[in-house]
Parts: structure tokens; sequence; C-alpha cells
């Protein structure tokens, strides 16, 4: 991870913003994990966003900028940066606001994963119930997908262990804080008689950090959470955060990953 | 685990003035509040526990109690929620979704339950506010 190259300036919010500087900093951004798009050495959004995000593994209080020789850019051009087992990973902030995250994926609908995948039961209940269509029983899987066990579709198992393969090398401290609160789950969607849940398919999962599950709607996400992200989204899973309701526990497989599942089924 | 006694906020079927319950470790130091049933002087059943610091709820647990201990719901804490069962204070691992989501629906009751017995007290504020937390928690899991 350790660069030669070091910055003239300073990065980020208030910054000079020196466009090789800026470059720079995108690439090892990207490096530690973050969806930031082509390194063009503009200090967009996105970038501002990555800076304080990744600052919040190790700053009480991120500023978003990253200075010649400071804290920030040791971390960021240090090996193993970000991953001191003391930071807070609980620690909640602002969700991310629409263009930062999910970039250039789909979330899937009932509709969508009925017309593509099939319902996988006949009856649903309130309770996570087998899933019992012969075609997608065949395609799941139990398996260890490095911090925990998951029960899902077999291609959506083997995309999480991919991922978490990545989160293991770029967010070590994450990694060993993860825990889930379950994957493959056939019931209804909350206060809901018709429509079903996308986990009755085992293609989403909700996370836990330290055991602790994010709160639904309060519009704050985990610091963790905020620092994995970028890699669920690399590996075309959307993350629950910028949902019209925040969701910030769940990761799903994106549209696209779903289409390129369902002509592999057996 | 540190036994607080708390203010008396029992079912109107108790008639306990105060309501013994047993606050987990990590909640030493706050002063600790149950709005739920009582027997026998000791919290039981579904309703909230709450650590206060300077008049202020700084944890909470949403569910039952059982012989004055937090037994199976879900605890709120700065950071998010633990859900599922407890055993001497302490949350007790399982993965097993099913597990959480009877957790989530233990911890609505309990605060719907807080929300009815405020409600029946007059204080409708309290009672709006412990409806509010049953509606949260009734909608975290999908």
């Amino acid at each position: 991870m350790r660069v030669s190259e070091t910055i003239q300036d300073s990065v980020g919010r208030n910054a000079k913003n020196r466009r090789s500087d800026v470059q720079l900093i995108q690439r090892l951004l990207t490096k530690h994990g973050y969806k930031i798009g082509f390194p063009d050495g503009i200090c967009g959004p996105r970038t501002k966003f990555a800076i304080e995000t990744f600052q919040h593994a190790f700053l009480r209080l991120p500023d978003g900028r990253i200075d010649p020789g400071g804290l920030s850019w040791k971390q960021l051009n240090a090996e193993g940066a970000g991953h001191r087992p003391s930071f807070r990973l609980t620690k909640l902030l602002p969700k991310p606001k629409h263009g930062v995250v999910n970039i250039g994926l789909t979330a899937v609908n009932n509709p969508y994963m009925l017309k593509v995948l099939g319902s996988p039961r006949k009856d649903y209940s309130e309770d996570c119930q087998p899933v019992t269509d012969a075609k997608l029983k065949r395609n799941i899987t139990v398996a260890s997908v490095g911090p925990f066990k998951v029960q899902g579709l077999s291609p959506a198992v083997s995309s999480l262990r991919s991922i978490m393969g990545d989160i293991h090398r770029d967010q070590p401290a994450v990694y060993s804080a993860l825990g889930t609160a379950g994957m493959l789950c056939c019931r209804y969607q909350r206060n809901s008689k018709t429509q079903i849940s996308n986990h009755s398919w085992g293609t989403a999962i909700d996370l836990t950090i330290n055991g602790v599950l994010d709160k639904r709607g309060d519009n704050l996400v985990q610091t963790g959470l905020s620092l994995i992200a970028p890699i669920f989204n690399k590996h075309g899973w959307c993350w629950g955060a910028i949902f019209p309701t925040e969701d910030a526990m769940h990761f799903e497989a994106g549209k696209a990953l779903i289409e390129s599942w369902a002509g592999s089924l057996k | 685990m540190v036994v607080v006694p708390s203010v008396g906020r029992s079912q109107a079927a108790s008639i306990a003035k105060s309501c013994k319950a047993e606050a987990p470790d990590s909640w030493r130091g706050y002063a600790v509040r149950w709005e739920g049933p009582c027997e026998s002087g000791t919290a039981e059943g579904l309703g909230a526990l709450r650590a206060y610091q300077n008049q202020r709820v700084v944890e909470a647990f949403y569910g039952r109690l059982k012989a004055g201990q937090i037994s199976f719901g879900v605890m709120e804490t700065p950071g998010g929620y633990l859900a599922g069962r407890f055993v001497g204070g302490h949350l007790v691992k399982d993965d097993d979704r099913n597990t959480i989501i009877s957790a989530f629906r233990e911890g609505a009751s309990g605060a719907m339950a807080a929300s009815e017995s405020f409600g029946r007290k007059g204080n409708e504020s309290s009672a709006r506010y412990y409806k509010e937390i049953a509606e949260r928690l009734a909608s975290q899991m999908d």
C-alpha cells in the first residue's frame, strides 16, 4: 500500500487540491476499497466523503482534509492503514448523500425478483421459513464466508465470500467485528401481507458490528458499515443506507448480479 | 449485575410502590427505572427498563423481564440495537434470524406495554414516545 510519491499540498475540504495531489489521494483511497471512480484529480463530493469516512477510523472529529505529512496522510499511505483496533466502529455518521454510494447499481424490487427467480415458496408468514421452490432449493447453500456462516443462494454466497476476503485485506478491524443477523429468510416484508422480503431469495444480508444492529430509519450509519460499503459496491451489492428509508445494516445483490446469476442456476 | 430499586410504575393489577429490577453491569452508575408489571416487588413481564444520566435516557431495554432480569427483547445503545435472549445482563450470541425477528417483536410489545401504562396514568407525551419506539422496533427487520 505504501507509495514513494507524496502530496505537495492539502487535499479535501477547504484544501488546495492540486490536481496531481488529488489524483494520488484518489488512487490510495481506491486501494483502500473506496469506490470513487476514475482518479481524475478533481476533489468532488465522492472523494471528500471517502476521505471523511476513512478518517473516522482514527479521528474523533474528521475534517475531510489530508495534509502533507499529517496523520491522515500517514494512515492512508501506511500498510494496514485504518486498522487500529481501538477505533469506534459503531460510532454513528450521517448517512451518505445520493451519488456517493451505490453508483451505477440498481436495487431490485419484488416484481423483478419474482419474474427473474420465481417465488421461493407458495405461502409466507411473518417468520422465516425455508425455500420450497425446487429450482431455488437446489441452489441454496450453507457455507462460511469468513467471519460467519450464512445460508443463501449459492452465487450470492460465493460473491459474499469474495467481499469478505476484500474486507479482511482492506478493513481487518471491521472484519473481526462483523456478524450477521441473517441472509436467507422467506417471509413477508415488514407491515405487508402481499410483498415478500428480499431476503426470501438468499441474496441479501443484514450485518452487525460487534453484535450491534444499526438502527433503521434514523439516517445515521455505523462507521464500520461506511468503511465496508465501497467494497460491497465494488462487487455489485447495494447498500441500504440510501434506500428511501435508511437501512444501513442491509446489503443486497444489485440487479445486474441477479440477472447474471439467474441464468447460471442449476 | 447491579440490583437497583426502581420507581414503582406497575400495572393497575400490581399495587407495588417500588419494583426491583437488575440492571446490566454496563449500566452501573445510572439511575434505572422500570415501566411495566411488578410481581411481589420484582419486575416481571413486558415493559421498558431505562438507564438515566442527568435525567436523560442513555440506554434502554424493551421486552420481557423475568424475576427482575432482562430476558428477551432489544437493548437500545448509542451505536444501535442488541437483540435476542439475555442472560446475566449479557446478550446470548445467536445468528438465527427468527430469534432476532422475535426479539424485535418482543421489544415492540415491551415498548407498547410501557406506552399503554403511561397512557393509563394520563402521561400522553410519554405514551406517544414509547408508541413511536414500538413502531420503530416493529419495523427494524425485513
